[in-house]
């Protein structure tokens, strides 16, 4: 899967780390390191979501960040549509960055609050160096139609909308630049259900009729099931499984994969689930033990989990999974 | 499930349908600004403060000004006020405008409503030329610590600056040529420093230039650094020290006020960029591929005025204060008529014409105390957190 | 009956509008039972608990009409001092930010004994002996040496346990809990959940859970009730809510809930958006967004329908529908 690109690919990411310096004292010496992110690799198709679920500290934002390249990555490589961003300077990843673009999610710190919303997008639209203002004028209320919102909202500012509907000019600004991939990082989790809803809908349409494809990074498991074609668990910057969806969630093999799907409570009452809590916390990405990552909470932990470096071992039906136990190796 | 059937698109009524009464972020400030009685006051006595200064610039200014403050009756001295002319001694265009001394005549027979009106004028230009020299500085300083903080000062940087800045003062003091080797030797480390950090990366750098990369410290480091070492100096003695030097002009007077005050504004800046930069808009900015000079000016910069804004209204006051105290103790400027030095010839007839002492005086105190109250007002409402006591 | 409120209105003033958001609501809890109060944000479900702890800031809040009996009690009739007694000892809350809702310069040991010590008069050795039982019982681990610990020391699953810990402190007969796991962790919210599960049994302790989470009620309550703009839309057991919704507008949040068996077709979504307090709109005040919606909704406000055996929707439209068939 992911270390043989395929035609279709949009975005190929090869054992992606990033380490940030943990300084302290007067003279900032450096005491740790957090190994946010700690060999990661990706494959998004064209048109395809990819899930990128985990705990609050795995990782998942900074290498949605990472592949944008709005931080640098300490290792591995990037590569979209064929070519290897890692290394671009600016002038070079000026054109890319059209190609890919975020949205976020909260709804409240996204828009410049001292911005109209037409101007908010029009500061995508002026990157592009195409038309003057009257067509930047004309393409804001389409983008703003285009997300289901009347157009003549563009001189609004955004504390007149409610969480739903700047999540929407925010998907508008995203589309300004016209981009094929969309790095999607929490996008529904701070909306109501009944908004929710709405705005996985948006996605799900807006793909259908762009094309684009979409890593989406959420810890609600569910909205991850429903929108996904492949899913990525990670847990403390590393992958533990990947897959496609169906085979993650019906049979997940990784015993932390196994754990979160049963802790996630179902709107289905009285519903049997053998019950495997999970004890413990969430560890501190700084200066993780040697060994397997989720040794600490593993109910299946042996010597050999926390001696040697667990291999990302494929599956035969197109699954990777971080377990040898499992998998009998 | 009776309504899994229906239409699942989202009705674009969603966006149209605002309940609510349409109002901008500034009308919601305006309607809690104007809860604050104290502060409406302030605003009130700001304005009409305003329109006398300007009023006043005009009225007493060019060779025949309406209200001529330098105009010298030695006979009319020390007139109290709304007292009237002799108008058996004084020439026709001596006699005041107004047919009276409103405020009264000074010890040299000047009427002191004229020479307040010009005082107005000074203390308005003075605030609010020397909170802008602040606000500039503290906005290019504190905004780079804030956007570029990061960035580490190298010792290559440090020599080239070193060599530039020791380059421009010689050639000041007039010794040319070696101010010029020393410009063109600076420059030289820089031009080393830009063509190895571009090739940075793809080849080792050669022994011997690596010297030139070894960090010293962050830029926010230094400019931190520099605004620790500015609020050490007891500002009002400095300003003495430095106008001691200098010839005693107005002009000179607002630059070095504004020259020593930027801290509090650059320090604002620099707390506000730190936290603007980690929000997800500044991101998308980024992501969108808008350059950094826009980032900084049109994203980041609106969003960090409020607090300086405060600061800016207080920091006014406080320059109208300083430049007050420096005509006090004579160090002001002698060809204007200001506040400050109208108090200053008063206090030697404080028995004789109180007038002299307590119309500026007041002056001093109500438009102080008004730019305060106006900016604490403007603190309030402008802070969400106490938005919501509301 | 432990507790009842009847017909609690809440209303907030600014800038000359008027805030409905708590606007005639009724809901009781019997002695040692579940009841989730669901909504959206903005729905009121916070206000109201607020009102039952004597919380609400008056001004700008004012509670405007109806009763909060608590044990027999009208709530609403004590004065500051009468309250203080019952609040913390015989009523508790638990918020939703462990982060913010511990003092970080005290020991966890000091706050827990200092909630023991405010309302029973005990001997420090044994403020401190119940502070290392209660740690325990709320599941942390090596209690006697955590008492000394801070609140940075602890992680936020652990953080909950102690906030926990100290709404338990006086054996309180009522427990509210407001979203205490919306800030956690999927695996750290699953322990919590069965903490709660776990104390319930052990201590027949009545719970009132605040949640927007459905997945949630679904693990944890006994009995429901829907909430929606400041009014109680539907009231029921989990199992009448879950299997056969009434009101248009929980039928609605539980058909838009993302599940596996959606998938590939477009979610159901409820169109447009809460409305705001102070401008809801004439009659029922779901009708905008409602399917269902007939003339009549726009006009009256609609009257709580009785389904069948304690299960309630305020939708008379619904109720016409299912009699007649």
């Amino acid at each position: 899967m992911a270390d043989q690109g395929t035609d279709h690919s949009v975005l190929l990411v090869k054992g992606l780390k990033k380490y940030f310096p943990v300084r302290r004292g007067f003279l900032q010496k450096v005491i740790g390191w957090i190994k946010a992110v700690d060999g990661v690799d990706l494959e998004i198709g064209q048109g395809k979501t990819l899930g990128l679920v985990g705990e609050s500290g795995c990782g998942k934002t900074t290498v949605g960040q990472l592949i944008l390249r709005l931080i640098e990555a300490d290792a591995g490589q990037i590569v979209f549509r064929d070519q290897d961003i890692t290394a671009f300077p600016p002038e070079e990843m000026k054109p890319l960055r059209k190609e890919m673009q975020i949205i976020f999610q909260d709804p409240f710190g996204s828009l410049n609050p001292r911005m109209t919303v037409g101007q908010s997008i029009e500061e995508g639209l002026r990157t592009l160096d195409e038309g003057g203002r009257p067509w930047r004028r004309k393409r804001i209320r389409e983008l703003l139609e285009m997300v289901g919102m009347p157009p003549n909202v563009d001189d609004r500012y955004p504390h007149e909308f409610s969480g739903g509907q700047r999540q929407r000019i925010g998907i508008a600004r995203a589309l300004s630049v016209e981009p094929s991939l969309i790095i999607c990082d929490e996008p529904v989790s701070a909306l109501d259900v009944s908004i929710q809803a709405q705005i996985i809908n948006l996605l799900e349409d807006l793909q259908a009729k762009l094309g684009l494809s979409y890593l989406f990074i959420a810890h609600d498991l569910n909205v991850v099931e429903y929108i996904s074609d492949a899913v990525a668990v990670m847990y403390l910057g590393q992958l533990m499984a990947y897959g496609p969806a169906e085979l993650i969630y019906d049979q997940p093999l990784h015993p932390y994969t196994r754990a979160l799907l049963s802790a996630v409570p179902v709107p289905e009452p009285g519903r049997s689930r053998e019950w495997e809590p999970l004890g413990g916390d969430v560890p501190s990405p700084f200066n993780p033990p040697p060994g397997c990552k989720f040794q600490g909470r593993c109910p299946l932990v042996e010597d050999r989990c926390r001696r040697e470096e667990i291999q990302f071992y494929p599956v035969e039906d197109g699954r990777r999974v971080r377990c040898w136990k499992v998998l009998g190796k | 499930m009776i309504v899994m059937n229906q239409n699942s698109k989202p009705s674009p009524a969603e966006g149209g349908v605002l309940e609510a009464p349409k109002r901008t972020l500034f009308q919601e400030n305006w309607n809690l600004f104007r809860k604050n009685r104290l502060a409406m006051a302030g605003l009130v006595v700001f304005v009409i403060f305003f329109i006398i200064a300007v009023g006043g610039f005009f009225l007493t200014y060019g060779r025949s000004p309406v209200f001529d403050p330098a105009l010298v009756r030695l006979q009319e001295k020390l007139r109290p006020p709304l007292s009237k002319p002799n108008l058996e001694t004084l020439k026709p265009e001596e006699l005041p405008r107004l047919g009276i001394y409103l405020f009264g005549t000074d010890d040299l027979g000047r009427d002191v409503f004229s020479r307040m009106l010009q005082g107005a004028w000074v203390s308005l230009t003075v605030g609010f030329v020397a909170v802008g020299i602040a606000v500039i500085i503290g906005i290019i300083l504190g905004g780079i610590a804030g956007y570029y903080g990061s960035g580490q000062i190298s010792l290559g940087h440090l020599l080239a600056s070193v060599l530039v800045g020791g380059g421009i003062i010689g050639i000041l003091l007039g010794e040319t040529a070696v101010g010029v080797l020393l410009v063109l030797l600076g420059a030289a480390v820089a031009a080393v420093l830009i063509r190895m950090g571009n090739s940075k990366g793809k080849g080792p750098i050669p022994m011997g230039f690596s010297v030139l990369f070894f960090n010293l410290f962050s830029v926010d480091v230094l400019i931190t650094g520099l605004i620790d070492i500015m609020l050490c100096f007891p500002v009002f003695f400095l300003i003495l020290t430095v106008v001691a030097l200098i010839p005693s002009k107005i002009h000179y007077i607002m630059i070095v006020i504004g020259l020593t005050s930027w801290m509090g504004s650059a320090r604002f800046i620099r707390a506000e960029f730190l936290s603007l930069r980690e929000l997800d808009f500044v991101t998308a900015a980024k992501a969108l591929g808008v350059s950094d000079w826009r980032i900084i000016f049109r994203h980041m910069v609106p969003n960090a005025m409020s607090p300086v804004l405060v600061s800016a209204t207080i920091g006014i006051a406080s320059a109208i204060l300083i430049e007050a105290g420096l005509s006090f103790l004579g160090f002001g400027d002698a060809s204007y008529a200001t506040w400050g030095n109208i108090l200053s010839s008063g206090k030697d007839f404080l028995f004789d014409a109180p007038w002299l002492t307590f119309v500026p005086g007041f002056a001093v105190l109500t438009v102080v105390l008004a730019f305060n109250l106006f900016g604490e007002g403007l603190r309030d409402v402008l802070n969400p957190k106490l938005k919501e006591r509301h | 009956m432990l507790l009842s409120v009847e017909n609690l209105k809440v209303f907030f003033h600014s800038d000359g509008a008027v805030s409905r958001a708590v606007d005639g609501v009724s809901y009781e809890i019997r002695k040692g039972e579940t009841v989730c109060l669901v909504g959206e944000s903005g729905c009121g479900k916070t206000v109201s608990v607020l009102a039952i702890l004597g919380l609400i800031p008056q001004p700008p809040g004012e509670i405007s009409g109806g009763k909060i009996f608590f044990k027999g009690k009208n709530l609403l009739d004590l004065d500051e001092e009468e309250f203080q007694k019952i609040r913390g000892k015989e009523i508790s809350m638990i918020f939703q930010e462990p982060m913010t809702s511990l003092n970080p310069v005290f020991t966890i040991g000091d706050q827990i004994e200092e909630a023991i010590t405010t309302h029973d008069t005990v001997e420090g050795a044994e403020a401190h002996r119940r502070t290392i039982e209660l740690l325990a019982d709320v599941g942390i681990a090596s209690p006697e040496e955590r008492t000394k610990d801070y609140p940075h020391n602890l992680s936020g699953g652990q953080r909950q346990r102690v906030m926990i810990a100290m709404a338990l402190a006086c054996k309180p007969d009522l427990v509210i809990a407001d979203e205490p796991t919306t800030a956690l962790d999927v695996t750290i919210q699953d322990q919590i959940l069965h903490l709660f599960r776990e104390l319930k049994e052990k201590r027949h302790m009545a719970l009132l859970y605040i949640t927007h989470n459905l997945g949630v009620v679904a693990e944890i309550a006994d009995r429901i009730y829907v909430m929606y703009a400041g009014i109680i839309a539907e009231v029921g057991s989990v199992e009448q809510i879950f299997r056969n919704p009434h009101h248009p507008y929980t039928m609605g949040l539980l058909a838009s809930l993302p599940s596996r068996a959606k998938k590939g077709q477009s979610l159901y979504s409820i169109p447009g958006a809460v409305p705001d307090p102070a401008y809801k709109p004439q009659g029922c005040p779901f009708n905008p967004r409602c399917p269902h919606v007939q003339e009549s909704c726009r006009r009256t406000f609609p009257e709580m329908c009785d389904f069948e055996d304690h299960h309630f929707a305020r939708c008379p439209i619904i109720f016409q529908q299912r009699k007649g068939s």
